[in-house]
C-alpha cells in the first residue's frame, strides 16, 4: 500500500470535477486552468493536467477551438460539451454527498 | 559567451541558448517516450509544446531578447517530470485508444499557400507540407506540364486543397522540417536510444512502442523520399504507356507504305492470330496497369505515412493482377517461341553451268525507284518492309560447295520455323525469291517476299552454290575460291567447314569461311 497512490487516485478524481468546474463558468485555454488550478494548490507540477485535459476531451465531455493571441501561440480554448454538462452534474451531486459524508464521519470521529 | 540557436516553438521564433535548446530537446524527446502509447500522446505533447511557447514568449521583454538555461530549467521544474504526465486511466482505457489515435493523429495537413504561391499556391502548400524548396515542386510541376499531366494534376489540387485562411492553418501546414540537421539528430537520438533504451523499456508503461517509433523517424522521412521516387516511377510509367497505347506511336523499325508501324501492327505481323493479340493486349494492359497503380498507390501510403489494411490489400492485389497478366503474357510468349520452334524447307534446282567464273550480279529492284539518290544505308535498316498483303524481307544467303562434276550447280533453299515441319515447310513454299541463270551469269534479287498472312517466322532464302574444282565466282569485283579445306568436311574435332556469305538488301557482300560445330 503506497501513500502516494492513494493520494494521486484522490486528487485525480477531484481534478477532473474541477476543471469541468471551471470550463463551466467560461471558456479557458490551459494556461488559465492551471493558473485557477495552481491558485488552489490542487496542483504542484503543470504536468498532470495535460493528459487529463486530453483524456476529457477523448471522452467528448470536452471540445476545444483555436484561437490567435496576438502576443503568443495560437491558443486552444476549451469548454464543455453537452456530455460533459450532464457529466459534471452528476459529478457535483456525488461530491457534495461525498463532502457531506466524509465531514460527518470525521467529525464523528474527532468526538 | 555562449552560442545562441533560433528555434521555432508553435510558430514563434525564440533565440534560445545552446544548451537550453538541449535540455528542452532532451524533455520533449524524454516525455514522447515516456508517453508513447498513451491516448491522445500527440495532444499531450502539442499542449505542452504551446505551454512552453507561451512561458517562452512571457519571459521575453525589451531587455531580455534571449532564452537562457536557467529559464528552461524553471519551466520544466514547473510543467514536472515525464513521469507525472502518465495518466492513471490510461491502463483500463487502453483498450479503446486505438481507434481514437487514428482519429486525432491527422495533425498536419496540407494547405494551399495562397500568399506565397504564384497561381493556386498548390506548390507553395506542397513545399510547406513537406518543407523542401518551393522552387523544386515547382521545377517538378513544369517539367510535368510538358507531358499534360501536371496541368490535370494542379487543377485537381487546386480544387481539392483548400486554402490557408488564417494563422493555424499555416502552423498545420508546416511539419517537420526536412534538413541535415535534423535528420542527423533523428540519427543521432535513435543511436542513443539503442544505447540506453533497454532500461527504459523494461521500466515504462508502453515505451517499447514509442522507441520502435522513435528509432523510426528518420526511417518516416526516407519513406517520404522512397514514396516520392515511386510516385514518379508511377508517372513515368504512366506517361510512356500512354504514348505506347493511346499515342500509337509508330516505332517499330518495320517500314510500310505508311512509313514505320505502330505496336499494335507489328503484333498483328508476329503473332498468329487474333485471339493472341487480344490476349497480349489484356496480358499488357493488366502488367502496365498494375504496376502504375502499385507505383502510386505504394508512394502514396509512404509519403502521406497512411497505415491502412485496405490499402494492404490492394497492394497485393494489384500485385496478383501484375503476376497473371505477366503469366498471361509469358504464354503468348511460349505461343510464340513454339511457332518458332523448328524449322523447315525445302530445295529447288536453279541449273547449272560449265564454266572457269560464275558471276553473281546482286537485282536491287526494290531500290530502282530511287535512282535519283544515292543509298547510303547499309541495307539492314529495317529487317522487313509491308508492301499490300506481302512481308519483304532483305538480305539472301549463299553457302558454297564442291561440286561432285565439272560444273557449277545452283540451288535455292526456302526455309521458315513452325511449330510443326509440314507448317514450317508449308510457310516456307510461299516464299517468292526470283534468281536466273543466264549464260554464266547468276541474277539475284537482294530480297525475297512471302504472304502476310504467314507472319515473321524467321523466312529465309539461301543460294547454294556448288563451285568445281578450280572454278570460281565473282561477285561485286570481289573472286571468292574454294580454299584448301572442303566445304562441308569434317575435321578430327568433329567441326565442318563453312564458305558461306551474304547479300544485303543494297546488293554488298559479305564472305566469310570458318569451321564451327554442326549442331
Amino acid at each position: 500500500m503506497k501513500l502516494e497512490n492513494t493520494k494521486a487516485q484522490l486528487r485525480k478524481g477531484i481534478l477532473e470535477l474541477c476543471i469541468l468546474t471551471i470550463l463551466e463558468k467560461k471558456e479557458a485555454y490551459p494556461s488559465e486552468v492551471i493558473d485557477t488550478l495552481k491558485e488552489a494548490k490542487l496542483i504542484v507540477v503543470e504536468g498532470t493536467l495535460y493528459p487529463l485535459l486530453t483524456r476529457l476531451k477523448n471522452g467528448e465531455l470536452l471540445t476545444y477551438r483555436w484561437e490567435e493571441s496576438k502576443s503568443g501561440p495560437p491558443r486552444k480554448y476549451y469548454s464543455l460539451t453537452k456530455m460533459g454538462e450532464a457529466f459534471l452534474e452528476e459529478l457535483s451531486m456525488t461530491w457534495g454527498e461525498l463532502n457531506t459524508a466524509v465531514s460527518q464521519i470525521t467529525k464523528n470521529n474527532s468526538k | 559567451m555562449k552560442k545562441t540557436l533560433s528555434v521555432n516553438i508553435k510558430g514563434l521564433n525564440f533565440t534560445v541558448e545552446e544548451d537550453a535548446y538541449e535540455l528542452l530537446q532532451d524533455y520533449l524527446d524524454r516525455l514522447e517516450a515516456t508517453l508513447g502509447s498513451q491516448s491522445g500522446s500527440k495532444d499531450i505533447l502539442e499542449d505542452v509544446e504551446l505551454r512552453i511557447a507561451e512561458l517562452c514568449n512571457e519571459l521575453l521583454s525589451e531587455t531580455k531578447t534571449v532564452i537562457e538555461t536557467a529559464d528552461i530549467e524553471k519551466i520544466l521544474a514547473n510543467l514536472g517530470n515525464p513521469e507525472d504526465y502518465v495518466d492513471l486511466e490510461d491502463e483500463e482505457e487502453s483498450e479503446n485508444t486505438s481507434y481514437q489515435k487514428g482519429k486525432i493523429n491527422k495533425d498536419r495537413k496540407l494547405f494551399r499557400d495562397e500568399e506565397d504561391g504564384r497561381i493556386g499556391g498548390v506548390c507553395s502548400g506542397i513545399s510547406n507540407y513537406f518543407n523542401i524548396d518551393v522552387a523544386i515542386i515547382r521545377i517538378i510541376f513544369v517539367v510535368m506540364f510538358f507531358s499534360g499531366f501536371g496541368f490535370l494534376l494542379y487543377l485537381v489540387l487546386w480544387m481539392v486543397v483548400p486554402k490557408a485562411k488564417n494563422s493555424i492553418d499555416k502552423l498545420r501546414m508546416k511539419g517537420q522540417p526536412i534538413t541535415v540537421e535534423n535528420v542527423r539528430s533523428e540519427v543521432e537520438n535513435a543511436a542513443e536510444k539503442i544505447k540506453d533504451g533497454s532500461k527504459r523499456v523494461i521500466h515504462s508503461l508502453g515505451s517499447k512502442e514509442s522507441y520502435r517509433r522513435r528509432a523510426s523517424k528518420g526511417g518516416r522521412i526516407l519513406s517520404s523520399i522512397i514514396g516520392v521516387i515511386l510516385i514518379c516511377f508511377g508517372f513515368v510509367h504512366l506517361i510512356s504507356f500512354l504514348i505506347l497505347i493511346i499515342g500509337g506511336l509508330e516505332f517499330v523499325p518495320v517500314q510500310s507504305e505508311e512509313g514505320f508501324l505502330s505496336i499494335t501492327q507489328f503484333g498483328d505481323l508476329v503473332l498468329a492470330d487474333p485471339s493472341d493479340i487480344f490476349w497480349v493486349w489484356v496480358g499488357g494492359l493488366m502488367v502496365f496497369l498494375s504496376v502504375i497503380l502499385f507505383l502510386f498507390l505504394l508512394g502514396s501510403l509512404l509519403l502521406f505515412k497512411i497505415k491502412s489494411l485496405v490499402g494492404r490489400f490492394s497492394l497485393l492485389f494489384l500485385f496478383i493482377i501484375g503476376i497473371i497478366g505477366f503469366g498471361i503474357c509469358m504464354n503468348q510468349g511460349f505461343r510464340f517461341g513454339k511457332d518458332m520452334a523448328i524449322n523447315g524447307g525445302f530445295k529447288t534446282e536453279i541449273g547449272s553451268v560449265q564454266t572457269q567464273e560464275l558471276v553473281i550480279i546482286p537485282q536491287l529492284e526494290t531500290l530502282e525507284n530511287y535512282e535519283d539518290y544515292e543509298i547510303t544505308d547499309d541495307g539492314n535498316f529495317g529487317f522487313i518492309t509491308l508492301e499490300g498483303d506481302q512481308i519483304k524481307a532483305y538480305g539472301i544467303e549463299i553457302e558454297y560447295e564442291v561440286s561432285s562434276d565439272s560444273l557449277f550447280h545452283i540451288r535455292q533453299k526456302f526455309s521458315s520455323q513452325g511449330a510443326s515441319r509440314t507448317m514450317a515447310i508449308d510457310k516456307s513454299t510461299h516464299i517468292n525469291h526470283g534468281a536466273e541463270l543466264i549464260g554464266d551469269s547468276l541474277l539475284i534479287a537482294t530480297n525475297f517476299s512471302y504472304p502476310k498472312e504467314d507472319k515473321w517466322r524467321a523466312q529465309r532464302v539461301t543460294l547454294i552454290i556448288e563451285i568445281p574444282v578450280g572454278g570460281r565466282v565473282k561477285l561485286n569485283d570481289q573472286i571468292i575460291h574454294l580454299g584448301e579445306e572442303d566445304p562441308k568436311e569434317q575435321n578430327d574435332d568433329h567441326q565442318y567447314y563453312n564458305e558461306e556469305g551474304y547479300i544485303r538488301g543494297n546488293g554488298k557482300y559479305n564472305h566469310h569461311s570458318h569451321w564451327h560445330y554442326n549442331y
